[in-house]
């Protein structure tokens, strides 16, 4: 699971949770794949993460390398920086370990790179029959 | 005329067969259906637990452990393969995409760098999930073992969320679509394939003429499928804009309902509803089959052999997240040219000289 993906994932579906974001990261085993450094596209993405998530998730399994805690105002021109992003959002890759649920503690599990999100039934919110999303 | 075409052919525990896909090109073939207006509201209901999510899975990864699991492909490749299609014609390039329900990657196998930057795989099924092929050259994949009754993305995080032939499983439908919704970006768009409708309806009739007359009563052996006015109305409950749902009907052709039944159960689309009856007395599904060949049995089999057909109607659903940049109906009483005078169109701009067709833009 690259930490691209862990930037969008929540357990807001949880009984009794209310943000759920961002789960908790304890990797057990990273890999660093080399993954071709695209600038256009790191800066693309730039605007669309939480930045704050990411950092703190890389952070956490000790993988920062340079990662500023705040992007660069200058971040499309700035290489090096782009290159710290790429490097965190593309090229680790946890192997396993799990996400864990800020609010309640429940644990996900991350095997051979693969999150498993599933709940059971009696852990669902269940808000007027659409699982806590009501517009 | 209707084109046959064999797309597969493999050894059954039972007897060799071979299966034909027919694409009908009747009246219900690509139908488009537009909705517009708004629905009344309903109550909301409790959700109702029709099917069991946990059966389910264990039945999907029972497909994905077969040895010939590949062979079971051929449905969910071919309508994976129109719905991606249905991708590329929106020109846009969407950063990440999700894929709902992903199978072995029906859809994911056909989508192109130059609409999709980001793909996320997700299914209830992990061994489905590992036998799943992206496109992983051009697109960066990622995969996720997700239920689709409880998706775990973030509000407004999504570009798109595409679901090829899954979501006719799930138990709460509107709930679904509201979490779909929830998670999309403004302007973000929903697009998926669902079976409705009439599917499979010459094997529930075989089954319940056969109950009926074996047993003296009868069970879903079927489960209930969506009709279009219904998926239509839960898409706009679920504040979706734009909608269009098009019908496809796949018809194909087996030597027998057995043939039928196994391909269901190596596709994991064996019956999951909570009250199915786990076993079938042999003398009912031998009368099922009977009476399966004698009221739906043609001569399209391989070299002009006896088949029977097994009817597949696929909705493709289309949707959008509201946005303000999105194009709305102009005021009612703003049009200048009646209807009924469309036929006379060249005289009525010869005469006006112009006629406004948009926001200040001018037809001259």
């Amino acid at each position: 699971m690259k930490l691209l993906t862990h930037n969008v994932l929540s357990s807001k579906c949880l009984k009794g949770v209310s943000v759920g974001y961002p789960l908790r990261l304890n990797a057990t085993d990273i890999k660093v794949v080399d993954v071709d450094y695209n600038s256009e596209f790191v800066s693309r993405m730039i605007p669309k993460i939480n930045y704050s998530a990411l950092y703190d998730a890389a952070q956490s399994i000790g993988h920062l390398n340079g990662l500023p805690d705040a992007v660069v105002d200058d971040f499309e021109s700035n290489e090096d920086f782009l290159k710290a992003v790429h490097h965190v959002l593309l090229e680790v890759d946890i192997v396993s370990g799990d996400l864990e649920c800020p609010e309640s503690g429940r644990k996900f599990p991350i095997t051979r790179g693969i999150p498993n999100m599933l709940v059971n039934e009696n852990e669902v919110n269940e808000i007027n029959g659409s699982n806590g999303y009501n517009n | 005329m209707k084109l046959l075409r064999s797309i597969v052919a493999k050894q059954s525990c039972l007897s060799k067969k071979t299966a034909f896909l027919t694409s009908s090109s009747g009246l219900c073939n690509d139908q488009r259906c537009h909705y517009s207006g708004s629905v009344r509201n309903a109550p909301e209901e409790n959700v109702m637990n029709i099917f069991d999510r946990n059966a389910k899975r264990i039945q999907k990864e029972r497909a994905a452990m077969d040895p010939d699991v590949a062979v079971y492909d051929y449905l969910k490749e071919e309508v994976g393969f129109r719905l991606s299609e249905r991708i590329l014609d929106i020109k846009r390039k969407f950063g990440k995409v999700v894929d709902l329900g992903c199978g072995r990657g029906y859809v994911s196998r056909h989508i192109l760098s130059s609409s999709v930057e980001e793909l996320v795989m997700c299914d209830l099924s992990p061994t489905h999930l590992k036998q799943a092929t992206g496109a992983e050259e051009a697109v960066k994949c990622q995969r996720l073992v997700v239920d689709e009754e409880n998706l775990p993305f973030e509000p407004n995080s999504i570009d798109m969320f595409v679901s090829n032939l899954s979501l006719h499983w799930v138990n709460d439908l509107p709930g679904t679509f509201a979490q779909i919704n929830r998670c999309l970006k403004n302007d973000g768009c929903f697009l998926a394939s669902v079976f409705g409708g009439d599917t499979l309806f010459e094997l529930r009739c075989s089954l319940q003429m056969a109950e009926l007359e074996r047993q003296g009563g009868l069970a879903a052996h079927i489960s209930p499928f969506a009709e279009v006015r219904d998926i239509g109305g839960l898409l706009q409950r679920a504040q979706f804009t734009m909608l269009t749902i098009d019908t496809d009907e796949i018809v194909i052709n087996y030597p027998s309902m057995f043939e039928v039944m196994w391909d269901l159960k190596g596709m994991g689309e064996s019956n999951a509803a909570r009250n199915r009856k786990l076993s079938l007395p042999r003398e009912t599904l031998m009368a099922a089959a009977a009476i399966y060949e004698t009221i739906y049995g043609n001569n399209n089999g391989k070299d002009g052999t006896r088949a029977v057909p097994a009817s597949f109607q696929v909705y493709y659903l289309l949707g959008w997240k509201p946005d303000p940049s999105q194009p709305k109906p102009k005021a009612r009483g703003t049009g200048q040219v009646s209807l009924k005078d469309i036929h006379k169109l060249d005289e009525i701009m010869k005469k006006h000289g112009e006629i406004e067709i948009g926001d200040g833009g001018k037809e001259k």
